[in-house]
């Protein structure tokens, strides 16, 4: 089994930031991507934006007018660019995967422009089709609107600060729309007047700093929704070094270690790497710490095994009595992630790690980088004991220079109940000005307190539009969705004076070419439903007797039921003329609660994922658009997922009765 | 809409056990992918023993013609089962190899269908199929007309092998090897011509300029030509871009012509495009170029065997702000007929010409296991107001059956007074653009100097009665006025200006 330590190291954003570098000559030779950006104060950031993609270059393209005026077309393109290496950031917002094609949209409905003046077939229209689509899943339909009002874009018109700021909101955790220039000037990517035209050497510097922004801690920095942050621990750089430096010539000894570490680098290790590397500890080989790490590798003895060797490393490195933080948070991050893989098993081990780790806590001298870099996993270790306070005492005591320590602190003060103190310690806080990754973690903790503190408000906001949902009427549904691979497009009528609905509709199956109808009848009265059987010709009746899935589950339970029994986390962005409204259930409050029920599938096995966003036109307080993505797997190692949109029209003439017909009809 | 996931899945349940039938032992494999895959989608909802009769129909007719065998079969054999125990049967005792089994079975079950659209394709033919919708071939690089019994060189292709030789335009191919073109067909000549990529030829031409003969060394190589031309008509401007196919770059190209259209700053008469002899391609293409001609609206709605109705949209594309003429013909299929369809119920565009073909289906290319392909009609479509197209074609608003007379029609009808008419190197110009005809506009004979009598009536807009397909020119030009003929040389031109 690989050691889930290496899927600390990657860092999802740095690589797919990197991916995206065209292949132009870096400017990294002295060479200039342009021919007038040489005395431009921007110049770094001009440069740095072609490293990253965000603009042309080549011979072809020898200026970069920094001094005009961006287009709003140009500024969307780059925003596109700059969303396409930092899409991880807002990943708790769109749940959109890295690969998704925006400008395809998600099923049967392709995504289209609100404009005249943007057409098919110019360089624009992707980019500017993919941002209006980010738009929608973030604020809701027509948001691009919001932007640049009407039914032009005027796409090479100047765009200006503020609406340049209106987009990138997106990036913040700005709640406000009409506030987004001041937002977006409090991070210090903008910096000029509401109208002022935006050059293109200020749209330059504002991605690099946005840029700068995105490979930090990321918006929303207390929510877990599927329970795999907290404890938060440092991110590994290396988890392959070699503990020491070797040269051309070596040894016998040194050679069978950097082959044998060579191996498992490249998954190529066999028994025989690991008895090469058992025999380096039994001799006098001075690299005793990376004899000792690699062996507790070893997939052919047991975890106790590994774990022994991990802590054998961390033996060998202080009795090299060189201090290098680095080697041992490396070290002691093995010995954390050892423990987790047991912990799965066994939780009584977390306390027995914890016990024999902390003996090494006298050996450090308190408040060093070295002391930091083996509490940060002795308090994330209590925190997996249930020593809940112990940890919080400890990560207090470094908070204020590590951004884990905060992170945890606040997180575990919060989820005890104690806000105020969360509150108060982040307030206290004033990180340095160099320091922008304590600044922006500071800052991102304090608009996520203040976004916790109103979830009751936006609890009410939620289960009032759900309850006027629920009264109307008469009601049409128009949606997409996918399920299983199967892929539907329909519309529901729901009569509740008959009460009675009918959806009708096509679906596109993944094992057939060609599309299949779709039609049923409900009775909500009765709890009946009947469903026509295109293969057969046939109504088919079913009572709707019990709950099939998870997510049908959470459904039918209210708002103020998933905040108390679910620990549902709320957030509310204005936009526009929409409120939007996130919802999480996190993971193991899901998994916990849910395995206490018995559904149509079977007992769940586990629910990776639940979220929802609902879109709430402000004038009216209706729900408009509700989108959903479920994960779920049940004993039967069913697998589920589901995803998908759904439009609220209430004006829509609805008259529902179901026919005699297929009520006489039906078959069994 | 808490229900919405139960009935989705109650829909998907039906279709896991209809799905659940049992597969037979893979013998014939291709033969038995072709089978379900007909039997699921087809439009035509064909049963099973149509197709298990036509494919044993067929391999029986094949085995008899091209092996001198005599294969029986029942025909109450009407399942999958009893028509691989047949062709295995067949295989053993005949000792016909598997593949021929199959690509006749594939055919017959193919040819039951009574569908001309729905193909099997070997693995050479999807790549020739695939290329051709894209406007690729393999060959020189030149284009030939055939005049007076000469082949002779009317266009040379950019960047192609002829570009890079000393060929000119104008030169006469007398051979091709040892093969002497003189007297052959357009098609005799066509076979000498068409090889392998990468193959050579050597051709003896003859230059008149310079009254010599040269030879020349070509290889053949695979060209991209372009899928649109396109040119301003003179006198009066109206643009005129030919669409030769629906491949994933017309329109772009289509595109750039309008584009360069509208730089020259003349404010333009209309717009004629040309789809005569365009038999298809993409539906994503013809999507793309009705995008050209209308902001918003509906294109197609498409069907399929399950009754079920889809809507396709433009949307995010831009009004042409002129008037559209469509040419076409016999030969303007599919795609073709969807565009033109669509621009005439949305008011963008008449049609002149004649009947178009009447292919209102949609295929889709599937690959099977041994790499061969099925090109499958899965849908029908109909034109936004829900025209019938398949088996029908449409009905041109002008109906014009020749072709100069089609090009002089749709001009006339965008309001342009003078016409200037030619015939040059065997084609026909008109207002400076030359239209490729296997009719000259003017002919001598002994009453004097003829000319084409559809054209000429279109031209002057009066009605013909001759049964003669030429007819003396003199007569008319006395008669009307504005109609004039001025020689230059050797070169004829008619003049015509309306009043």
């Amino acid at each position: 089994m690989r050691k889930r330590i290496l899927t600390f190291a990657c860092g999802v954003l740095v690589t797919s930031m990197l991916t995206i570098t065209p292949g132009v000559a870096s400017a990294a030779g002295g060479f200039l991507p342009y021919d007038d950006i040489s005395k431009h104060w921007a110049r770094s950031s001009i440069i740095r934006g072609v490293e990253a993609g965000l603009f042309a270059a080549g011979s072809k393209v020898p200026h970069f007018y920094p001094n005009r005026e961006m287009t709003r077309a140009e500024f969307v393109a780059m925003l596109d660019r700059v969303y396409q290496g930092g899409q991880y950031q807002l990943y708790p917002l769109t749940f959109l995967s890295e690969h998704a094609e925006l400008s395809k949209g998600e099923g049967f409905a392709e995504p289209y422009l609100p404009y005249k003046d943007v057409d098919r077939l110019t360089w624009m229209y992707g980019p500017t089709l993919r941002v209006s689509f980010l738009l929608d899943r973030l604020y809701g339909p027509g948001s691009i609107q919001t932007v640049f009002p009407g039914e032009n874009m005027s796409p090479n018109q100047a765009i200006s600060q503020d609406e340049a700021a209106k987009l990138l909101l997106m990036f913040t955790m700005g709640e406000d729309s009409s506030l987004a220039l001041e937002e977006v000037k409090s991070w210090g990517w903008l910096e000029g007047e509401k109208n002022d035209k935006l050059k293109r050497g200020e749209a330059a510097a504002a991605a690099d700093r946005l840029m700068q922004y995105l490979m930090q801690d990321p918006i929303l920095p207390l929510l877990d929704y599927d329970g795999q942050k907290f404890p938060m621990v440092p991110e590994i750089q290396d988890v392959f070094p070699l503990f020491a430096t070797y040269t051309a010539q070596k040894s016998v000894e040194e050679q069978k270690y950097v082959d044998a570490v060579d191996a498992i680098i490249n998954q190529m290790d066999s028994e025989q790497t690991y008895s090469d590397l058992r025999k380096l500890e039994t001799r006098s080989f001075p690299n005793q710490i990376g004899a000792h790490y690699y062996l507790s590798w070893d997939p052919n003895i047991t975890l106790e095994d590994n774990l022994n060797e991990a802590f054998l490393a961390i033996d060998a490195y202080f009795e090299d009595k060189i201090i290098l933080p680095e080697t041992l948070q490396l070290l002691s991050a093995n010995v954390y992630d050892l423990a987790l893989q047991m912990g799965s098993s066994d939780s009584k081990i977390y306390g027995k790690v914890l016990e024999r780790l902390s003996t090494y806590e006298s050996k450090v001298k308190e408040d060093t980088d070295e002391w930091e870099s083996l509490v940060i996993y002795l308090a994330a270790l209590e925190i997996k004991a249930g020593k809940i306070d112990d940890a919080l005492t400890r990560y207090r005591s470094f908070a204020a220079e590590n951004h884990e320590a905060l992170t945890n602190v606040t997180y575990y003060l919060i989820a005890q109940d104690r806000m105020a103190e969360a509150e108060e310690l982040v307030t206290s806080l004033s990180p340095y000005k160099n320091d922008t990754r304590m600044v922006q973690l500071v800052k991102l903790l304090k608009q996520d307190i203040s976004s916790l503190k109103e979830q009751s408000a936006i609890a009410l906001d939620l289960a009032y539009s759900l309850r006027k949902m629920d009264r109307a009427s008469t009601m049409q549904v128009k949606g997409e969705s996918v399920l299983s691979g199967y892929l539907f497009k329909y519309t529901q009528d729901i009569d509740r004076e008959k009460k009675a609905s009918r959806t009708t509709g096509y679906f596109q199956s993944p094992y057939k070419r060609i599309l299949d109808p779709m039609d049923s009848y409900t009775d909500t009265k009765d709890r009946i439903h009947y469903t026509y059987d295109s293969e057969s010709e046939q109504w088919v009746k079913n009572r709707i007797n019990k709950l099939d899935f998870l997510h049908e589950w959470v459904g039918a339970k209210n708002i103020n039921e998933r905040i108390r029994d679910l620990n549902a986390r709320y957030y509310k962005q204005s936009y526009g003329r929409y409120d939007v409204i996130t919802e999480w259930i996190p993971r193991p409050f899901l998994e916990e609660k849910g395995r206490q029920v018995v559904l149509g599938k079977g007992k769940i096995l586990s629910a990776p994922l639940y979220m929802n966003k609902y879109y709430i036109d402000r004038e009216s307080d209706q729900l408009i658009q509700h989108f959903w993505r479920y994960e779920e797997i049940y004993e039967s190692q069913e697998y589920v997922a589901y995803s998908g949109t759904d439009i609220y029209e209430y004006n829509a003439n609805v008259k529902v009765t179901i026919p005699e017909q297929v009520k006489n009809e039906v078959s069994r | 809409m808490k229900r919405i996931s139960h009935i989705l899945l109650a829909a998907v349940m039906f279709l896991s056990l209809a799905l659940s039938v049992s597969a037979e032992q893979p013998s014939f494999t291709e033969t038995e992918e072709v089978f379900w895959n007909i039997m699921e989608s087809h439009l035509g909802r064909p049963d099973e023993k149509q197709l298990i009769q036509g494919a044993l129909q067929l391999a029986s007719k094949m085995a008899e013609e091209e092996k001198q065998m005599k294969l029986l079969y029942s025909s109450e054999d009407d399942t999958l089962h009893e028509l691989e125990r047949r062709l295995a049967e067949w295989q053993r005792k005949g000792g016909l190899d598997a593949t021929t089994l199959n690509y006749w079975a594939i055919n017959g079950m193919l040819e039951s269908l009574d569908d001309p659209h729905s193909v099997f394709f070997t693995y050479d033919e999807l790549r020739y199929f695939q290329s051709s919708v894209e406007n690729e071939f393999v060959g020189f690089g030149f284009r030939l007309r055939l005049q007076d019994g000469a082949f002779i060189i009317r266009e040379i292709v950019a960047d192609s092998p002829a570009a890079a030789s000393e060929l000119q335009r104008g030169d006469r191919i007398i051979k091709v090897d040892d093969i002497k073109l003189e007297d052959k067909s357009f098609e005799e000549a066509y076979a000498y011509l068409k090889g392998a990529e990468g193959s050579e030829a050597l051709l003896t031409v003859y230059r008149a300029s310079e009254s010599r003969e040269l030879q020349v060394r070509l290889k053949r190589a695979m060209l991209t030509l372009p899928e649109a031309e396109g040119q301003l008509f003179a006198n009066e401007p109206v643009g005129y871009i030919r669409l030769e196919t629906f491949g994933s770059d017309g329109a772009y190209q289509v595109r750039d012509y309008l584009t360069a259209f509208a730089r020259t700053g003349k404010p333009l008469k209309g717009l004629i495009l040309d789809l005569r002899d365009n038999g298809g391609g993409y539906l994503s293409s013809a999507r793309d170029i009705a995008s050209l001609f209308m902001e918003e609206g509906l294109l197609m709605y498409t069907t399929n065997r399950n009754g079920v109705e889809v809507e396709t949209w433009v949307r995010n594309g831009r009004d042409i702000g002129i008037p559209v003429r469509i040419l076409v013909n016999g030969g303007s299929a599919s795609a073709s007929e969807l565009l033109a369809g669509a621009l005439r119920d949305h008011e963008v565009a008449k049609l002149v010409g004649t009947k178009t073909y009447g292919k209102g289906s949609a295929q889709q290319v599937m690959l099977l296991s041994e790499g061969d392909a099925l090109k499958l009609t899965l849908n029908e479509y109909f034109t936004p107001k829900h025209t019938v197209v398949n088996h029908v074609g449409l009905e041109p608003d002008i109906v014009v059956e020749d072709d100069a007379a089609q090009v002089v029609e749709a001009l006339q009808s965008l309001g342009v007074k003078s016409l200037q008419l030619s015939d040059q190197d065997g084609d026909t110009v008109i207002n400076g653009i030359f239209f490729p005809t296997v009719h000259p506009l003017f002919k001598r004979e002994n009453d004097g100097l003829n000319i084409r009598a559809a054209v000429l009536a279109h031209l002057i807009d009066e009605e013909i009665t001759s049964e003669e397909e030429y007819i003396p020119l003199a007569p008319y030009l006395e008669a009307n006025p504005s109609l004039k003929l001025e020689q230059s040389g050797n070169n004829l031109t008619l003049f015509y200006t309306m009043k």
